[in-house]
């Protein structure tokens, strides 16, 4: 999915904590699409979703420090952060009522998935194949969790399933994802 | 619980799938146990991942326009022309023509951080965490520190940290359309200064304000990316007395 050029994300942090504000527009430029799109696809809500991604661009200014390279890419952070403040947000009491409209607007599961998304790279491909070969009970509790914002108790009473079955599937389905993935050659 | 029932949560806490109590206290182990912490950065990775293939949007301009406005506190001029906002303000002859001189460059407001006590560490970990009930709890504990209370149509709390730190605990301001937002400025000096946009439901915005210099805080009703100069009326507002 990455196709620009390789950046020296150490040196960028630096110039955060520097202060250079060009480094968080360079850094903006370069992520808000995917920051963007992600929180909207979870919040399914622009308004809610631009919130998150301001947030984030902020929280990055304000605290580049906790942006560690030697722990994975800053696009795995910014959206880690996004993932994040999204399900803390459509989980809020305040948003309770759009999370209800949002929900009751939602696809059956089996469509929530990237068919209708990015396909034409070939790493949303390969991603979204190692998703599909997942088996369908893990894959079901791994969607509900992160495109959702469901936690594993939610999950579990969604499905009717007990809360150690989902926290299991969950579990083996994020290990063996990591390993096809890893064994392809894809990191964020 | 135990550190291997705390690995069995790891993979659901990537994917922010875990409940609260559980949340912090897997972010405590995480402090302490570098096992843990390279499991859990190998599952954020493949999250990423899951979280990367969705769709790279178009993104609006107003969004860096709103970025860029919470990051710095910019003193604005106030035209003789504005008062509806002077005229709730209550200090109309001290607002005049006055033009930018300040920027409130975060790297002055790291400086301070990085000198805080622990107890503005732990205002600043609530914060962080989104939990401005706590946030405003620990900062009640803070010499210097104080709440006040922004009246009008609607009504904003607000913890104001000696350091020149202040954020929203609380609010009942009135929900608004899509393309309006609600804006914070500081009376200070006689001036207005926009403290940039607050976010959709207004508690937990933070914003930067001159411990010794302040007069009063206004919200405004504004359009989606704000504004220089307000000609809005006053929604909520509070004065040093």
């Amino acid at each position: 999915m990455e196709t620009k050029a390789p950046v020296d994300e150490t040196a960028i942090r630096q110039r955060l904590i520097d202060g250079d504000e060009q480094a968080l527009a360079e850094t903006y430029r370069r992520h808000s699409g995917v920051v963007l799109g992600l929180a909207q696809r979870i919040t399914r809500n622009r308004t809610l979703a631009e919130d998150v991604a301001q947030e984030v661009f902020v929280r990055l200014w304000k605290n580049p420090q906790r942006f560690d390279p030697a722990r994975g890419t800053l696009r795995s952070y910014l959206l880690t952060q996004t993932h994040g403040r999204s399900v803390d947000l459509i989980r809020s009491e305040s948003s309770r009522r759009i999370r209800e409209d949002r929900d009751a607007t939602l696809a059956p599961l089996t469509d929530i998935s990237i068919d209708d998304e990015v396909v034409e790279l070939r790493m949303g491909e390969q991603i979204r194949q190692a998703l599909e070969e997942l088996p369908q009970t893990e894959r079901a509790a791994i969607e509900m969790a992160y495109f959702s914002g469901h936690s594993y108790r939610q999950v579990a009473a969604l499905l009717g399933e007990a809360e150690g079955t989902v926290k299991s599937r969950i579990r083996m389905g994020m290990t063996r994802l990591g390993a096809t993935l890893s064994a392809s050659g894809i990191t964020p | 619980m135990t550190h291997n029932e705390i690995r069995e949560l790891l993979a659901l806490h990537a994917l922010h799938a875990v409940e609260e109590g559980e949340r912090e206290e897997i972010e405590a182990h995480l402090d302490q146990c570098d096992d843990c912490r390279r499991e859990i950065d190998g599952h954020r990775s493949v999250a990423s991942l899951i979280g990367a293939q969705s769709i790279e949007v178009d993104v609006p301009d107003s969004l860096w326009t709103r970025v860029e406005a919470e990051l710095a506190s910019n003193v604005t001029p106030i035209r003789r022309d504005r008062v509806s906002l002077l005229a709730a303000v209550g200090v109309a002859a001290a607002m005049l023509f006055l033009v930018v001189v300040q920027t409130s460059r975060l790297t002055d407001v790291r400086a301070e951080l990085a000198a805080a006590d622990l107890r503005f560490a732990q205002v600043e970990q609530a914060m962080a965490a989104g939990d401005w009930t706590s946030a405003a709890e620990v900062a009640a504990e803070v010499p210097n520190a104080r709440s006040v209370t922004l009246t009008g149509d609607g009504q904003a709390v607000i913890t104001l940290l000696p350091d020149g730190t202040g954020f929203i605990t609380e609010s009942d301001l009135a929900e608004l359309p899509s393309d309006r937002t609600y804006q914070l400025w500081i009376v200070q000096r006689g001036e207005v200064v926009s403290a940039g946009l607050l976010r959709r439901g207004a508690t937990g915005s933070t914003f930067r304000f001159d411990p010794a210099s302040l007069e009063g805080l206004v919200v405004t009703e504004e359009e989606l990316a704000g504004v220089v100069t307000s000609e809005g009326p006053a929604v909520a507002a509070w004065f040093e007395t």
